[in-house]
């Protein structure tokens, strides 16, 4: 062909076919005279020219192609099918193509079909790629569905163009009820989700979304990331309901947790948190404040060998708590500066997530103020009702010995017999020892209300001092350490000194063969509750007498039981046992307390606490002095010579109840008899000045003569006549003014019986 | 104070029989005429007459009370004098300025004696 030529359609044909490998082939109707274009020759490497046999070049497919390709010739022969065929064919050169065959019948004039024709191409390298294509698809296919998520593949017109397995299931759906349908109509209450928006998002601008919300419809959360791609969009899905709720539920106890932990931590209880093995593993502020141990100190210890002594208790509560899963009571438990508290425990038992025991969740208050008052009050109210009680009992055990002592007065009266009369002495004696403890009793049971002055305790420790030095046998040191600045109280000042003489006298008996007695005064300034054996003291100021001897001693049992009505640990006949506990009364109704320390063997401290009175001590130093210093007689016999019986009577009880022994008599020659038949010495007489029959100076001045060892003191209202010179000159020791005190009775007596003491020792 | 033409007469107030019993042998045998009294209402018959010297009350016999006692003692015989015996350790401070005496229970019996001489001895507190 030439440049100049200008070719005509065949031979355009002819080009376009050797170019693009495709020939021309015909079959004539009636001989079946195949005829094949040169570019048909060289694809299938037959001879460029010559006779073709169509059953030889139909050899060229594969056998079991032959009869296809020669049904759809036939049909195109017979019937004017057209066909469009791909079909194996081997080359003459033993090459395996995939050839294109198209063909269609063309008709003569008068319809007849003439011939088969068409084209031939070899698209072996398509076809090749188009399977390629396939595999690659299978694998991917097979990949997806391997894939646990969800793979949707969605068109532009938003149709689902692959749904894998995963997928389908993740939208309640199947594979094939899904693909070729349109988003819209397999999920049409989806319409208005963020995941139909990212969709539209993702198709219209080819951007990658990625959405994670919740679709109620299938009441799932999924997060679908939305890959653009020339098809449409690849949408990978994922369910993440379980995800979503582990996280929730991670943060809510996570956050529940942080919220717990704060109130656990800021709680005023004490909480602790140990494993079954009795570690500490949580320890909060409380605990902390309560025990004395830091959290880092705690956790990691031994619970029971962090604070408690006895671990039986604990131990029982320990397996009540596995049993039941909760037990609560109380516990004795220590803290780290040895303090001893009552626990008020509430203990649960935690579990792990596959419910077995897994420590033990403690609550713990402090309720040991509260159990120390609690016994403070049971103890109160028992000797209250025990005051009243043995009130009753005693006011009536009186009308009892009443008769037996006098009747065995009156047996004793008329009995010569000295046998006889020490047996009704003895009978005497038992009653009267009788009808004593039941005046002890009485005032024990009458309560303690005394007045309450200002006290100077300065000198209320100088005078429980004096009377131990007065009362102490030489065998027995004293030995003081007094604060002589100490504050004053307020109270009954003849009440507290009966208390102090009270325990010097017990110190005193506690130390049969001698020893050391220790008084000891200081102020005291408690800041905590105190505990003591006997009393709850509030914290405050207070002054403190501490009286201790270095006798016997009490075990603890025996010490714990002291202030207890009726508790002695004198032999019977030696004490009432009701000493100690009108003590306490006393001292508990002036704010105070008492405790007491002992070692067996080694010694008893008792300690009278009383509060520091709030108004300051310069305040009334004259009241309140003299009471302060109210001396006490030791059972001297005074008697007591008035006409008046009111003045008689009431000089009589203030001296018996500061310890002496009254006689009385109306008038002197009354005095004179009852002197001489009384058994027992007078100790002392005081008399009143002016009397019908025998007034005070003719009795002083007889006494004088008679019985020159017993002192007198003179009574008188007339202060300025010089009776009083006049008096003392005649045998009156001392002159006591009326209308007279209480404290100047007692003093003067006091003094009158000391000097005659020191005036006896002289003389003898 | 007694009358000159009898012996002077004790009444006994005390609701416990076996105390007036022995009050009643102790004061005989000092020669006196005892009366005895359980109760308020007895011890208005026994001084009735007004020929009574001295009362030994109980502080708490049966009746009306300590106070309406002794009341009923002065207005009946207003000179005798009143001894108050009391199983208790003191006697009320209402009462103390009404009486001539107070005694604790159990009494001695020389107590008892010379308490009892004293006031029949002395005129009563309640003669101004």
């Amino acid at each position: 062909m030439s440049a100049n030529e200008s070719p005509d359609g065949p031979e355009l044909l002819r080009i376009a076919g050797t170019m693009a490998r495709f020939g021309g082939w015909s079959v004539d109707a009636r001989t079946h005279q195949l005829e094949l274009s040169a570019e048909a020759r060289a694809i299938l490497a037959l001879p460029p020219s010559g006779p073709l046999d169509l059953a030889t070049v139909f050899t060229l497919h594969p056998e079991e192609w032959r009869p296809v390709v020669a049904a759809h010739l036939e049909r195109c022969l017979t019937a004017g099918e057209p066909f469009d065929i791909e079909s194996p064919m081997r080359t003459t050169d033993g090459e395996l193509l995939t050839i294109r065959t198209i063909g269609e019948a063309a008709r003569g004039a008068d319809g007849s079909i003439e011939r088969a024709h068409g084209a031939v191409w070899d698209i072996t390298a398509t076809a090749e790629q188009r399977e390629r294509t396939r595999a690659l698809e299978a694998r991917l296919e097979a990949t997806l569905n391997t894939i646990t998520d969800g793979m949707l593949f969605i068109d532009h017109e938003g149709r689902f163009t692959f749904v894998n397995d995963d997928g389908a299931r993740m939208l309640q759906s199947s594979v094939e009820s899904l693909e070729g349908v349109r988003v819209l109509d397999a999920f049409p209450e989806a319409a208005g989700t963020s995941f139909l928006a990212a969709l539209e998002t993702s198709l219209t601008r080819r951007e990658r979304t990625i959405t994670r919300d919740y679709y109620p419809p299938l009441d799932a959360i999924f997060e679908a990331t939305i890959y653009p791609s020339d098809n449409g969009v690849a949408v990978y899905l994922k369910d993440v309901t379980e995800e979503e709720r582990l996280r929730d539920e991670r943060e809510e106890s996570a956050r529940r947790l942080a919220e717990q932990a704060a109130l656990i931590e800021a709680a005023k209880d004490a909480m602790i948190v140990r494993d079954l093995d009795g570690h500490i593993t949580y320890w909060n502020r409380a605990a902390a404040a309560l025990y004395g141990w830091s959290a880092t100190e705690a956790i990691g210890r031994a619970e029971h060998e962090l604070l408690y002594d006895d671990t039986a208790a604990y131990d029982d509560a320990v397996a009540h708590t596995l049993r039941d899963d909760y037990w609560s009571g109380e516990l004795d438990q220590r803290t780290r500066s040895g303090r001893a508290l009552v626990a008020e425990c509430r203990w649960q038992l935690l579990r792990d997530g596959s419910g077995a025991p897994e420590s033990i969740f403690a609550v713990v208050s402090d309720i040991t103020a509260e159990k120390k008052a609690q016994e403070a009050r049971l103890r109160a109210q028992r000797m209250e009702s025990l005051g009243t009680l043995t009130g009753g009992i005693a006011h009536d055990l009186n009308n009892v010995l009443t008769p037996i002592l006098m009747s065995v007065q009156l047996l004793e009266q008329g009995e010569d017999d000295a046998g006889r009369r020490e047996i009704l002495k003895t009978m005497e004696g038992a009653v009267k020892r009788g009808a004593d403890m039941i005046r002890q009793v009485l005032s024990f049971a009458r309560g303690v209300e005394g007045r309450r002055v200002e006290v100077d305790v300065v000198r209320l420790v100088d005078d429980v001092v004096a009377y131990a030095q007065d009362v102490l046998p030489e065998s027995v040191h004293l030995d003081l350490v007094l604060d002589t600045s100490l504050p004053a109280t307020s109270g009954d000042p003849t009440q507290l000194l009966q208390i102090l003489v009270n325990l010097v006298t017990n110190a005193r008996d506690a130390m049969p063969s001698g020893g050391t007695l220790r008084i000891r005064s200081s102020e005291l300034v408690l800041e905590d509750t105190y505990s003591s054996v006997s009393h709850l003291a509030m914290p405050g100021r207070y002054v403190a007498i501490d009286v201790e001897d270095s006798g016997h001693g009490m075990s603890p049992e025996v010490a714990e039981k002291i202030f207890e009505p009726f508790f002695t640990t004198k032999d019977i006949g030696k004490g009432t046992g009701l000493g100690l506990a009108t003590s306490l009364a006393i001292v508990r109704s002036h704010g105070g307390f008492m405790q007491v320390y002992s070692e067996l063997g080694r010694g008893t401290r008792f300690t009278v606490g009383l509060p520091v009175s709030s108004s300051p001590r310069a305040d009334s130093p004259a009241a309140a002095r003299p009471e302060a210093l109210l001396p006490r007689g030791h059972g001297e016999r005074i008697l007591v010579v008035d006409d008046e019986s009111t003045i008689l009577q009431i000089t009589c009880q203030t001296l018996e109840l500061h310890g002496y022994r009254t006689l009385r008599a109306a008038n002197g020659r009354e005095a004179i008899d009852v002197i001489a038949s009384s058994d027992e010495p007078v100790d002392l007489v005081l008399t009143d000045m002016m009397m019908p029959v025998m007034d005070g100076a003719a009795l002083s001045a007889h006494l004088e003569e008679e019985h020159p060892v017993i002192p007198v003191i003179a009574a008188s209202g007339l202060n300025s006549n010089g009776g009083v010179a006049r008096a003392v000159g005649m045998g009156v020791s001392r002159f006591l003014p009326k209308p007279y005190t209480t404290s100047m009775l007692l003093t003067t007596v006091r003094d009158t019986l000391l000097e005659h003491r020191v005036d006896g020792m002289v003389t003898e | 104070m007694a009358a000159p033409d009898r012996p002077a007469t004790v009444v006994v107030a005390d609701d416990d029989d076996l105390v007036r019993t022995v009050l009643r042998m102790a004061l005989s045998s000092m020669s006196l005429t005892v009366r005895e009294a359980a109760d308020s209402r007895a011890l208005a018959a026994a001084i009735d007459d007004g020929a009574v010297d001295l009362t030994i009350l109980d502080i708490s016999i049966p009746g009306p009370g300590l106070a309406a006692n002794i009341a009923l003692v002065r207005e009946a015989a207003p000179d005798a004098r009143i001894l108050i015996l009391s199983g208790d350790t003191e006697v009320p401070a209402s009462e103390a300025p009404l009486i001539d005496d107070f005694a604790r229970k159990p009494i001695d019996l020389d107590e008892l004696r010379s308490r009892v001489s004293h006031l029949l001895g002395t005129p009563s507190a309640s003669t101004p």
